[in-house]
């Protein structure tokens, strides 16, 4: 099997008070077996819509998707998932002992299988010592954790987490990140629906980033935010107005550090650098520093969302070398 | 035997041939299997039936039509697993290769069937134009009611996982303790009032001493009585006028009213847990961490309404079996109600089961304000079912419509007056008495709630989460 989840032309139709609107269109998505994949996207942007239409939760408008090779709809699919949702609640009533025996049994899972199944996740999600305690009486913080131990049950080969960490404290994420970082040690697939950039830059090995339903962008991390940083020059401020005026065909973004007393020239390619540095030399500027700049997951996710914005701003030949697979 | 009997018969042996051949199902052998016992059961009625009671006959078509209708909308035409083997094993050349086949075949059988049907409606017996239908219906039903059945034992495990953690939920939520509780005082106290000498001895003094009056008010009473006007007498002041057995009667009534508040109590735990049994799952998102996993949306509100059905029914039997040990002293006495209390026992919590189906079913897709006060009225209106029948045999100044819709609302609402605790408790009642009604009226109540679960279970499918 060579997707463990394969996304095809999936759409999502609802009717609103101005009428029909798209929450997911025509999504074509695949995650690989073994990856972090994580799914990047602004509050209604169709992440969770997605998720739960690849769940069988949501009937999809059209399209179809594959888990595992196979049908959701399918039993033997679903033992080998986990899932957390972003909006949830479990049984206020019960102990975190009683609670995930509950979802162990769902599974199938019986007697000694079943309590060292329990064990294993109490364990990996670090809730030894809270097992006896109902749910009512505990911290969103280790609810959350219940959560991810009841995604884990079974052992699942694919775990999809929509936004774990969603109002945790920041130790709180912290330790729900290392959790994650224990899973994905494990070779587990692993997709995530998330806000918290920071999380998925340290965790995910791929990620994709939806908007108004349709995919922006998918590729490797580490590709798509080496691209997209470009390289950063460094010089003595020489006459602004002279070398603004030269530069002006080149793509490029000007940033006055004042401070220090020069200019700084983004640029996204270091092509260019040789070229930029003549007409700087050529006004009377002295080279300081030239280094590649990584954008972080924040600025490649804003300029993905929001092209307008001004830090965005590039050429069109150098749009194309931006952002890995464009969708 | 007539020429209209000969063709049920015939009908059956169709039956028992192209039932098995074109709707043996892939998956659920146990389902052909049953086919094939029921088809024996039949057979054997029409032979002991028969010579008794020709009407009896039209029950051949029953067994079959309970397959027929089931496998033909669920299992569809890749059922055919038979079939298709049929079609390999004919074919020389082999030129089935294709799983469309089976489709093909599949529908030609559907077609075959119906003009097999068509052809029995039209040239059957008098009459068979009304009944066959009738009968596949019916035949609908069981066979959902065998499928519910069928899928709370094979897949026990998620069902009861699920019905199990509604009860320990359930048993945790404050107003079904308090509604229990209530339940349970009420029995108590109306029974206690007359083995407590302290407690008896001075509302019997006060009834004695209203008992000149309630003489007076008799005497009267005999006057308007000649005189054909209302006596306005009540008939507990009566009952300590006179003999033990005014007495006796009178402390069954307090009996009965004690049942009759703690069913009343038991029926609002099945509104306050039904309302929200699976809707307010679905509003906290419990229901997210519950379908991923592998347990199918059917098994899931099996599993709920089995957990609802399980704490009513715990909750009645407890009050019954106290209700029971109040009877006891006065067992072998004439108005001994022990066996009433047996028969409430049996009956009431498929009555309850029913109500929280039917609350269940409406939440799915109705606000639970509006879900609650139609389940009262059906609640309501399903006790006065019979008075809905006779309404329908009333003359309404020649307007038979309303006829139709008094009956077609008795056919709607359950059937819940036969379970009503007055008539159950009622010392006079005979109803009872004749197993026939009572196998008749669980038989009815089960197929009801079957309708009731299969409706839930296709309307929740059809939901996005």
């Amino acid at each position: 099997m060579k997707h463990f989840i394969e996304i095809e032309n999936l759409t999502k139709e609802y009717r609103g008070s101005g009428g029909w609107f798209r929450a997911v269109d025509s999504l074509d998505l695949q995650v690989e077996a073994g990856e972090v994949f994580a799914f990047l996207g602004r509050n209604g942007a169709g992440k969770t819509t997605t998720i739960k239409m690849l769940l069988g939760l949501t009937i999809p408008t059209y399209g179809r998707s594959h888990i595992l090779g196979g049908d959701v709809k399918n039993p033997k699919i679903r033992k080998r998932v986990g899932f957390l949702p972003e909006e949830h609640s479990f049984y206020p009533h019960l102990t975190v002992r009683e609670v995930l025996s509950f979802y162990g049994n769902l599974f199938g899972l019986r007697g000694k299988v079943l309590r060292k199944s329990v064990d294993e996740v109490i364990d990996l999600t670090g809730l030894r010592g809270k097992t006896g305690e109902k749910l009512r009486n505990l911290s969103k913080g280790l609810v959350q954790r219940v959560g991810l131990a009841q995604a884990l049950i079974n052992d699942p080969d694919l775990l999809i987490l929509d936004e774990p960490s969603s109002g945790l404290d920041p130790v709180g994420v912290r330790e729900f990140r290392d959790a994650v970082g224990r899973i994905k040690e494990r070779n587990k697939t692993i997709f995530l629906n998330s806000h918290q950039l920071s999380e998925v830059e340290k965790l995910a090995d791929r990620i994709g980033i939806i908007d108004q339903g349709k995919l922006l962008r998918t590729g490797h991390l580490n590709e798509l935010l080496a691209g997209e940083g470009g390289v950063e020059v460094k010089v003595t401020r020489p006459d602004d107005s002279a070398v603004r005026e030269k530069l002006a065909g080149m793509s490029l973004r000007f940033v006055e550090d004042i401070e220090a007393g020069a200019l700084i020239l983004h640029m996204s390619d270091e092509e260019s650098v040789p070229e930029v540095m003549a007409i700087v030399r050529a006004v009377g500027g002295k080279l300081l520093s030239v280094q590649p700049k990584r954008a972080t997951l924040e600025q490649f996710f804003i300029c993905a969302v929001e092209e307008s914005r001004e830090e965005c701003r590039v050429d069109d030949a150098s749009k194309g070398k931006r952002g890995g697979e464009k969708k | 035997m007539n020429a209209g009997e000969r063709h049920e018969v015939g009908e059956f042996s169709w039956g028992s041939y192209l039932g098995f051949l074109y709707f043996f199902p892939r998956r659920l052998y146990l389902a052909g299997l049953m086919h094939i016992i029921l088809l024996g059961i039949a057979f054997v009625v029409i032979l002991f039936v028969r010579s008794r009671n020709a009407e009896m006959v039209k029950w051949a078509v029953f067994p079959f039509s309970i397959i027929e209708i089931g496998l033909l909308t669920y299992y569809g035409f890749k059922a055919n697993r038979l079939s298709w083997k049929y079609c390999k094993w004919k074919s020389p050349y082999n030129f089935i290769s294709s799983n469309n086949v089976w489709d093909v075949f599949g529908r030609l059988a559907v077609v075959f069937r119906v003009l097999n049907v068509i052809g029995y409606v039209f040239l059957g017996r008098p009459g068979g134009v009304k009944a066959y239908p009738e009968w596949l219906i019916i035949g609908g039903i069981v066979f959902y009611a065998i499928l519910i059945m069928l899928t709370i034992i094979r897949s026990r495990g998620p069902i009861w996982a699920v019905a199990l953690n509604t009860l320990k939920e359930s048993f945790s939520k404050l107003e079904v303790v308090i509604l229990f509780l209530i339940s349970m005082v009420f029995i108590i106290l109306f029974n206690s009032f007359w083995h407590v000498p302290a407690v008896r001895e001075p509302v019997l003094q006060f009834f004695e001493k209203s008992q000149e009056a309630a003489k007076i008010a008799q005497g009267r009473a005999g006057n308007l009585e000649e005189e054909g006007q209302p006596t306005g007498v009540r008939s507990d002041e009566a009952a300590f006028s006179g003999s033990g057995y005014e007495k006796t009667l009178f402390r069954l009534r307090l009996q009965v009213a004690a049942f009759l508040f703690g069913e009343f109590f038991i029926a609002l735990i099945c509104f306050t847990l039904s309302i929200f049994l699976v809707r307010g799952e679905i509003q906290g998102g419990v229901v997210l961490t519950v379908l991923p996993k592998p347990i199918g949306r059917g098994e899931y509100i099996l599993g709920k309404i089995l957990g609802g059905w399980i704490i009513a029914a715990v909750c009645f039997e407890v009050m019954a079996i106290v209700s029971l040990g109040f009877a006891i002293p006065y067992h072998g006495q004439t108005l001994d109600n022990i066996p009433n209390i047996l028969h409430a026992m049996l009956l009431m919590p498929i009555k309850f089961g029913i109500l929280i189906a039917l609350i269940t079913y409406f939440s799915l897709w109705l606000p639970e304000a509006v879900a609650g006060f139609i389940g009262l009225v059906i609640f309501i209106a399903g006790h006065m079912s019979e008075y809905l029948l006779d309404l329908a045999t009333d003359d309404f100044a020649g307007i038979p419509i309303l006829n139709q819709s008094f009956k077609a609302i008795h056919v709607l609402l359950p059937n819940l007056s036969w379970v009503f605790s007055t008539e159950i408790l009622d010392p006079n009642a005979t109803r009872f008495v004749s197993i026939g009604p009572l196998i008749e009226w669980v038989f009815w109540a089960l197929l009801y709630f079957a309708v009731i679960a299969t409706l839930t279970v296709s309307t929740f499918r059809k939901q996005s989460l």
